[in-house]
């Protein structure tokens, strides 16, 4: 840290290059241009609608490939040691979210608009929204390659309960309502809440803000437990 | 064995089991129940579970296979003195065994729930095996792609929707999935043996891919028979491809059982066996037809289903359970007795109010049969005919209903043929 930190693109390029800089530089374009591709591709699949089958375009269910790729970016080949890291670190991240999720969203949305229309644009935009949130959620639970389970497990009821009865889609079925459903936007606000939520909280904030909840323990702990703090608790006497 | 255990206890897929038994369950459950109480139905209905966790275990194999790459013990893989499909074999089988209990769990809770309604007899093999071979074969899948893959990352979500789109792609027009079996239909041996080898044959090329993954580097052993296998492999691969795309469709109509199970009563309803649950309503429906007033309307003496009769397509169907898909059959088979043979009247507005009257008359017929209005939730109905009217119609007196009815039947039996 005797270092002053310049925040020149050398310095961006080592932030990247432990954080999959050529699948995401290579990942986003590619699943972008495929969605302009083969976003129309209707995939016929069972549903619990009375006819027994639902037809499904592709293009509603590419956000989620998106996002997995824009998320899992923020796993890093050396987290052992970025875990001791500075707040610096910390805002790399944040900009890096940031701006791969800007750049996914316009990357998508051109492509959509240019291969459709706009109002479709919004649609898969609106799905990335959602599923970037879960993805953020996900990834904090199970760890940054895991990020895709929770999107991935939305897949069953968005296909197979998108439709009631009567055939009509269902009001939470945000791959289905239009562009323009308050409802679908409202979960993609929660959705992108809970993620932003699930983000901030870092391994060492959560104790932080919990510490007042366990009275075992006197004093809160102030720093981020780095490597060396765990070890020392590890090998410290047992209570 | 001791090593299937192992992996057993360490994989990553204890941890997503519960939730595919969930989705099994809800795919299972969570639309209409009219299988539960018919063997085939019941057969197909558990089958079609596998079409959703197939791409979430080809996720899950992928990352599980993964994990050579992901903790950097490839090396060590190869340097084994193991031949490479033993360690292979045990993670897929272990993979496997957790997919194809969770899908054990669907097909077990199909066969308990159905056994209280349905007669002798059990699940049909030939729709469990078609939803195993899916298993199988996305399984399969998965860890072909995430053992040679080096990205443990975009190799799991790959797979997941990869497979996801192929099967939604292919799946309806290869016949990789039935949504219903009906027992006018049966799957055919050869077409279900195909898929199941297609299944096999992806099995083999996975086990195999270890040889594959080792780029760039030259293996300690020469292996000459697994390259051979590999190449074997992928000849069969396109023979079955090919089978399934041109060969024989998946189901086929069987032939009628020598005795169906008919009602006692006149007049006579008789089913396929495997239908014995809607006998009791059928026989309600023919019962409440033969209380119409015989001056006026002739009931035939037995009512069909389909596939029963000399002509395979005549006879009632029954769709998804509902009875409401039975009466215009029945009502039509009433009609044909109780008016004149159909010929085309002498002009276009005489024509127009035959029809008009046909087809009123069938839709009170129907309602008749089933003692209320056509329900909301079946849509449709013959052209120029007021669903509501008939509705109310039913609703009032049988005097009424009846004079209702004689001036149709009238009208019918009036228009003189052209």
């Amino acid at each position: 840290m005797g270092r002053p930190v310049h925040s020149g693109g050398r310095t961006v390029w080592r932030f990247l290059r432990a954080h999959h800089p050529y699948g995401t530089l290579i990942g986003i374009p590619a699943v972008a241009a495929a969605d302009g591709v083969a976003g129309s591709w209707n995939l016929w699949m069972p549903s619990a609608y009375a006819d027994g089958m639902t037809v499904v375009p592709f293009r509603h269910f590419i956000p989620i490939v998106l996002a997995a790729i824009v998320v899992g970016g923020l796993h890093s080949s050396m987290s052992e040691i970025q875990s001791t890291a500075t707040s610096v670190l910390r805002r790399y991240e944040v900009g890096y979210l940031v701006c791969a999720a800007t750049a996914a969203i316009v990357l998508l949305g051109v492509a959509e608009a240019l291969a459709t229309s706009a109002a479709s644009a919004l649609l898969v935009i609106r799905g990335f929204v959602v599923w970037i949130g879960l993805a953020l959620l996900s990834g904090r639970l199970f760890g940054w390659l895991t990020n895709w389970l929770l999107p991935v497990l939305t897949v069953f009821p968005l296909v197979y309960y998108s439709l009631d009865d009567v055939g009509e889609v269902r009001w939470w079925n945000w791959t289905g309502q239009p562009s323009g459903d308050a409802a679908s936007w409202l979960i993609a606000a929660t959705s992108l809440a809970a993620g932003a939520a699930a983000f901030t909280l870092t391994p060492w904030r959560l104790p932080r803000m919990t510490a007042h909840f366990r009275p075992s323990q006197g004093v809160a702990p102030t720093g981020r437990p780095g490597v060396l703090r765990h070890r020392a608790r590890r090998i410290g006497p047992r209570r | 064995m001791r090593i299937f255990w192992t992996e057993v206890r360490r994989s990553p897929l204890r941890w997503l089991f519960p939730v595919l038994v969930c989705i099994d369950l809800a795919a299972l459950f969570g639309r209409n129940t009219y299988w539960i109480g018919v063997w085939p139905q019941a057969s197909a209905a558990a089958q079609i579970p596998s079409l959703f966790f197939g791409p979430a275990l080809a996720a899950s194999a992928a990352w599980a296979a993964g994990r050579a790459h992901r903790y950097s013990f490839a090396e060590q893989f190869r340097a084994s003195a193991l031949p490479s499909w033993r360690p292979e074999i045990a993670l897929l089988a272990c993979t496997l065994a957790y997919g194809m209990l969770a899908y054990g769990v669907g097909v077990a809770a199909a066969a308990v729930v159905s056994l209280p309604d349905a007669g002798p007899g059990f699940l049909w093999p030939g729709y469990v095996l078609l939803g195993m071979g899916n298993v199988v074969g996305c399984t399969a899948v998965g860890h072909a792609i995430g053992r040679w893959s080096r990205s443990a990352f975009m190799a799991p979500v790959c797979c997941g929707i990869g497979v996801f789109v192929l099967l939604g792609l292919f799946g309806q027009s290869l016949g990789l999935f039935v949504l219903s079996g009906h027992p006018q239909v049966e799957v055919v041996d050869s077409a279900l043996a195909t898929r199941l080898m297609l299944a096999v044959a992806i099995t083999g090329l996975a086990l195999l891919v270890p040889l594959a993954a080792a780029k760039g580097t030259k293996r300690w052993r020469s292996g000459i028979m697994p390259r051979l296998a590999a190449a074997g492999i992928c000849v069969g691969l396109v023979v079955v491809t090919y089978e399934i795309a041109l060969g024989a469709s998946l189901q086929t109509e069987r032939a009628a059982p020598a005795e169906p199970l008919c009602s006692g009563g006149t007049p006579r309803v008789c089913v396929w066996p495997e239908d014995r649950k809607y006998l009791p309503e059928l026989e309600k429906m023919a019962n409440r037809l033969a209380s119409l007033p015989s001056d006026r309307f002739k009931v035939p003496a037995t009512f069909m289903e389909s596939g029963l009769g000399e002509d395979k397509y005549a006879g009632f169907q029954i769709i998804e359970g509902s009875m409401w898909s039975v009466s215009p059959n029945m009502a039509s088979s009433v009609l044909q007795e109780t008016v004149k043979p159909y010929c085309p009247a002498a002009n276009q507005a005489a024509e127009d109010r035959q029809m008009r009257a046909i087809f009123e008359l069938t839709t009170w017929l129907e309602a008749w049969a089933n003692g209320a209005g056509q329900p909301a939730s079946v849509g449709g109905g013959p052209p120029g005919v007021d669903l509501r009217q008939v509705g109310a119609l039913i609703k009032q007196p049988e005097a009424t209903q009846f004079q209702w009815a004689k001036q149709r039947i009238d009208q019918i039996n009036g228009t003189p043929c052209a």
